[in-house]
């Protein structure tokens, strides 16, 4: 990453093409549920992570930097299919207290999930929940980081986050169980 | 987090049915890239010619 900031070789780029398309291209494969769609969308976002990488401070991880901008794009094609509208009220209007001793057993169900039927209830809940539990579980991005990809506070993205598990909790209750 | 949790292995499972990241869309990318750089040099050519002539005209 250093090198090619230093350098703008190409070729150090094609290592972090390399090292994190995969990745990355997994994570457009969740979100967008579509071949061709999470391919442009690969594309675009190296762009991006190569317009911008001079911005990048190292003050979180390579891989958290490509997984914001990753997220961040997927939400904003599915904004422009007309799928996914995100609401103000919805993150803002929590005023309730988390129970940590609920969050934590909430959290082991929904990590208990078999794969395939994750992949059927995460189908079918609100795409926006659907896009924070996969920042959370599987780009591993921090709650901090998410408020400011989210452009939230802590404790909007915290319940958001929470009522994205119950949602999805109580789906798979629902379709298999 | 568990390192292979759930999330995790519906991530790799999606990539199993649609395969790889495609190895080609990096060309398009320096392709790409390729494109600014030119974009870039020529508005920094016409900038300079631009400044050049108007220091001219201004005396």
């Amino acid at each position: 990453m250093k090198k090619y900031q230093n350098s703008s070789n190409t070729k150090y780029f094609d290592i972090l093409y390399q090292r994190h398309s995969s990745k990355v291209y997994g994570k457009c494969l969740s979100m967008l549920n579509n071949e061709t769609m999470s391919k442009d969308a690969l594309q675009d976002i190296f762009l991006k992570v190569l317009l911008n990488i001079s911005k990048f401070n190292f003050k979180s991880k390579f891989t958290t930097w490509v997984y914001s901008i990753t997220y961040n794009h997927c939400i904003d094609v599915i904004r422009k299919e007309g799928k996914l509208k995100f609401e103000k009220e919805e993150y803002s209007m929590y005023s309730e207290k988390i129970d940590t001793n609920d969050a934590i057993h909430e959290e082991e169900e929904l990590l208990k999930i078999k794969v395939h039927n994750l992949e059927v209830v995460l189908d079918s809940i609100p795409i926006k929940d659907k896009a924070v539990l996969l920042m959370k579980y599987q780009g591993g991005l921090s709650i901090k980081e998410m408020c400011s990809m989210l452009n939230k506070s802590e404790s909007a993205v915290k319940m958001g986050i929470k009522r994205a598990k119950e949602k999805c909790i109580r789906k798979h209750k629902e379709l298999f169980k | 987090m568990r390192n292979k949790n759930n999330f995790r292995q519906l991530e790799n499972l999606k990539i199993k049915k649609h395969g790889e990241a495609p190895k080609k869309v990096l060309d398009n990318i320096e392709q790409n890239l390729v494109f600014f750089k030119t974009i870039g040099q020529t508005i920094e050519l016409f900038t300079d010619k631009f400044i050049k002539t108007f220091i001219k005209m201004n005396g």
